[in-house]
């Protein structure tokens, strides 16, 4: 469960402003809004990458506010995946994993093994994404949190991806909060709809 | 235009190799082999390189955490705090050494301190140690800082959504990434260590380090029997820094 209550987050110039909504457990949440309206702001703050102003958040049923990111245990993708380039792809899929075989399972269901001899400055936009969200799950998050991480994938392999994604979250019961601009995705059945604008984060659905 | 840069560009070069090559060639080969041969000049030139490599790792040691600070948390008075860590390079050295007998010297309140565990910086080599240090650390410092600066502190954020607490996070990810110029930044205060002599003639005439082993010959004996010291210094001197590039080309990318 995400549970946000009365969230406030300052950035220069910008802020989120007493932001409430509960993502239950297992659910997904749709986060959608024009550029710049606050929400990659948001996923950081409940990340613990950005620090509250005021208000609380809760990952399960810990309060996690004053927690640091290490102990809140999110997995977290941005549109730009952010890879370590002096890592190797496995590396990087490696790199916050507990469990002995997981990294491997993870290549595979993700389709990615074509993708590991290869140095991480020579992928695609697309591929970074992959091995982004392989890495993000290695970790067995209770929390994801995905900023528009499929937005560099052609339209079959975004479809695709998202259904692995989705489905390896709700295997594992893990909380998703998704930001999108697409369209399919922004109307995701069962899914918490949260709209944010100019730090206003509104509830849709 | 590209002529003239050309010209421009060939002056500059032989400006900066005329006056060491002259002085090299004035020595020969002969000069330089007898300097070489000569214990007091093996033992500055010892004496040097060891003493700049200490500098260097205390500043590595102390400086990272400052580089890091410098280059990630924004707080009031970094600003002041980076011009007082630049001083050293733009005030006159000889300032510095007196600076630093005032503070450390046998009539300083540390100096007081330090006396009855047998440590001082005058005459000492640890007085040489201190002089290469506070004038030579904040081109590391500095270095390192705009290395740890082009880290884009999002990995960092990443890495401690998987688990890193902050230290692991910079050990994982952000030092590693920041090699070259944590690297670069050592070379060359280490560097510039080897060749000080302003501050240390002040603080630690004896033992003799290098530069003030030929400057004593000059003064002493004149520019020609210095010559031989000065020119081996100088070939130590290129020795060292091909060294460190070779290493360079070495490295991983």
């Amino acid at each position: 469960m995400i549970r946000v209550v009365e969230l406030s987050v300052r950035v220069p110039g910008f802020g989120i402003d007493r932001a409430s909504f509960v993502v239950p457990d297992g659910g997904v949440g749709i986060v959608t809004g024009p550029t710049g309206a606050g929400k990659t702001t948001l996923i950081e703050a409940i990340a613990g990458v950005r620090a509250a102003a005021g208000g609380r958040v809760l990952l399960g049923d810990v309060d996690v506010t004053r927690e640091p990111p290490e102990r809140r245990n999110v997995g977290l993708v941005f549109q730009q995946a952010w890879l370590f380039p002096h890592l190797s792809v496995r590396e990087n899929v490696a790199y916050g994993a507990h469990r002995a075989g997981i990294v491997e399972e993870l290549i595979d269901r993700l389709g990615i093994t074509p993708l590991v001899a290869r140095p991480v400055p020579t992928l695609s936009g697309g591929e970074r994404q992959l091995v982004a969200l392989a890495r993000a799950l290695a970790s067995e998050p209770r929390t994801l949190l995905l900023d528009e991480p499929f937005a560099a994938m052609d339209t079959s392999l975004r479809a695709e991806t998202r259904a692995t994604i989705l489905a390896w979250a709700a295997a594992q019961d893990a909380t998703t909060l998704l930001v999108t601009h697409d369209a399919a995705e922004a109307t995701l059945e069962g899914s918490v709809q949260l709209r944010v604008d100019r730090g206003t984060v509104r509830i849709t659905s | 235009m590209q002529v003239v840069g050309a010209i421009v560009a060939s002056v500059l070069i032989l400006a900066l190799m005329l006056p060491t090559g002259t002085l090299v060639a004035s020595a020969g080969l002969g000069g330089i082999a007898g300097a070489f041969a000569d214990p007091e000049v093996l033992a500055a030139i010892l004496l040097t390189i060891c003493s700049a490599t200490a500098a260097t790792l205390l500043a590595i040691v102390g400086g990272l955490p400052v580089a890091y600070l410098l280059a990630r948390v924004p707080f009031r008075g970094r600003s002041a705090l980076e011009a007082l860590l630049e001083l050293p390079l733009v005030i006159p050295h000889p300032v510095i050494g007196m600076a630093l007998l005032l503070a450390l010297g046998r009539d300083s309140a540390m100096g007081r301190i330090l006396a009855p565990l047998g440590l001082s910086i005058v005459s000492s080599p640890l007085g040489i140690v201190v002089a290469m240090l506070v004038v030579s650390a904040p081109l590391f410092i500095l270095g390192a800082r705009e290395a740890i600066a082009r880290v884009d502190p999002k990995l960092e954020s990443v890495a401690r959504t998987l688990g890193d607490d902050r230290w692991h996070a910079v050990r994982r990810v952000t030092l590693p990434l920041a090699r070259n110029g944590i690297v670069n930044g050592a070379t060359a205060m280490w560097a510039r260590a080897t060749s000080e002599f302003g501050a240390i003639v002040l603080v630690a005439y004896h033992p003799r380090v290098a530069s003030v082993l030929a400057y004593d010959r000059y003064v002493t004996y004149g520019l020609r029997r210095a010559l031989p010291v000065a020119a081996a210094l100088v070939c130590v001197a290129l020795l060292i820094l091909l060294g460190v590039r070779a290493l360079r080309r070495t490295e991983p990318t």
